[in-house]
């Protein structure tokens, strides 16, 4: 939702009318960004006691919409605080965030009146319905930019090849070139090639496919160590994650830390997000 | 026709049961004749709305309209406009007003 001018039937506080006189509605954003998620501090800045006084009264509240179109995700916070703390997952995001506020009445006020309305209103009084926007405290845009070879994505430093003989079913690993191989047998493979299609399988053959090469991968840089690995590709993405989330990739972080714990914790929960796929995919079904 | 403009402008319901609406505004530029068109202000596109009963307040004169628009003589810059309308739509709403005039 992008805020558009327009003129509402009443008076709007806003800093693109001057509805109101000596009053002013707006907001300061800070942006932070953690491990996995991305911090905002939203302070709201109200400079009118009688709005002010509605919101202290339960008649009106402060309502701030978040949004990123690429991802679909959108939430709306309502407070009567000024001062707001959100964190959101960083995978829900990418590229513009919107954040936009607005103070809206929370229920019908029949005779509003404000005393710093303009001139031009001559001392009319407003009847408002629950929803009305009473305030617009206008839009911040922000860009989340991804890594570019953002660990959790199969391309980055995976590879799923074909085995070129079914002599043997079952999955392999080879973690000797750039990327970590991952070869699955002939049917086995045009199944993912199916499914990998399909965004919303993704978490699903993450869980599948890149958890096992992962835990693979840690076993083996327990039992053999980090040397001949240390200047492939995928070592120093596998690296540059752990260090995201605090974690060095050394003797005493495999030693200590069961291989599956640092697999999931790389991939950013990918059992749960796999169950939610699947969860999401069935509520579909059941809605078409 | 050329959108003129307009500054300080300001809309509000003066009778709801009527759906009768004062719109304040001064023209950007001076134009002579031209007409305001107003739309309802949709969440992505705006919506054409009829006009009924237009009168320009301050100088006590009955406008035309027709559609969305109401036509207005002598604009001129900087000169505040009071114009009274009623539009065949019920519920309460927020409009788009844009002024075309003849470019002096």
């Amino acid at each position: 939702m992008d805020i558009r001018h327009r003129l509402y039937p009443y008076p709007v506080l806003s800093d693109m009318t001057n509805d109101y006189v000596n009053s002013s509605f707006g907001m300061q954003l800070e942006v932070s960004q953690g491990m996995k998620e991305i911090f905002l501090l939203i302070s709201l800045q109200l400079e009118n006691k009688e709005i002010e006084q509605l919101i202290a009264d339960g008649e009106a509240e402060y309502i701030i919409h978040i949004e990123c179109p690429y991802t679909s995700y959108r939430t709306v916070i309502k407070t009567d605080e000024n001062e707001i703390q959100k964190s959101i997952p960083e995978h829900k995001l990418n590229g513009k965030v919107a954040i936009c506020t607005f103070i809206v009445a929370k229920k019908e006020i029949p005779q509003y009146y404000n005393s710093s309305f303009n001139e031009d209103y001559g001392g009319m009084h407003f009847s408002l319905n629950r929803g009305n926007i009473i305030g617009i405290g206008g839009q911040i845009n922000i860009e989340v930019t991804k890594e570019v070879e953002e660990f959790s994505k199969i391309p980055s430093i995976f590879t799923i090849c074909r085995c070129a003989a079914d002599i043997d079913e079952s999955m392999k690993f080879d973690i000797t070139g750039e990327k970590i191989a991952i070869t699955l047998c002939n049917k086995s493979f045009e199944n993912y090639k199916l499914l990998s299609g399909v965004p919303t399988m993704l978490p699903v053959l993450h869980s599948m496919l890149i958890v096992p090469a992962l835990i693979y991968t840690f076993e083996m840089l327990r039992k053999e160590g980090n040397g001949e690995f240390e200047d492939l590709k995928w070592f120093k993405s596998i690296k540059r994650t752990l260090n995201k989330n605090n974690m060095a990739l050394n003797e005493a972080v495999l030693d200590n830390i069961p291989s599956f714990e640092l697999a999931q914790k790389s991939l950013d929960l990918p059992v749960n997000c796999a169950f939610d796929a699947l969860v999401s995919i069935d509520a579909t079904d059941e809605e078409e | 026709m050329i959108n003129i403009g307009t500054m300080s402008v300001r809309l509000f319901i003066s009778e709801p049961i009527k759906s009768e609406y004062t719109l304040i505004f001064e023209p950007r530029k001076t134009a002579g004749n031209g007409y305001l068109q107003i739309n309802l202000s949709g969440e992505q596109k705006n919506v054409k709305v009829s006009i009924s009963n237009a009168t320009d307040i301050l100088n006590n004169k009955v406008l035309q309209c027709r559609e969305n628009k109401i036509f207005i003589e002598d604009i001129e810059r900087n000169k505040k406009n009071k114009i009274m309308f009623q539009i065949e739509y019920a519920e309460e709403c927020s409009l788009e007003v844009n002024l075309y005039g003849y470019q002096a």
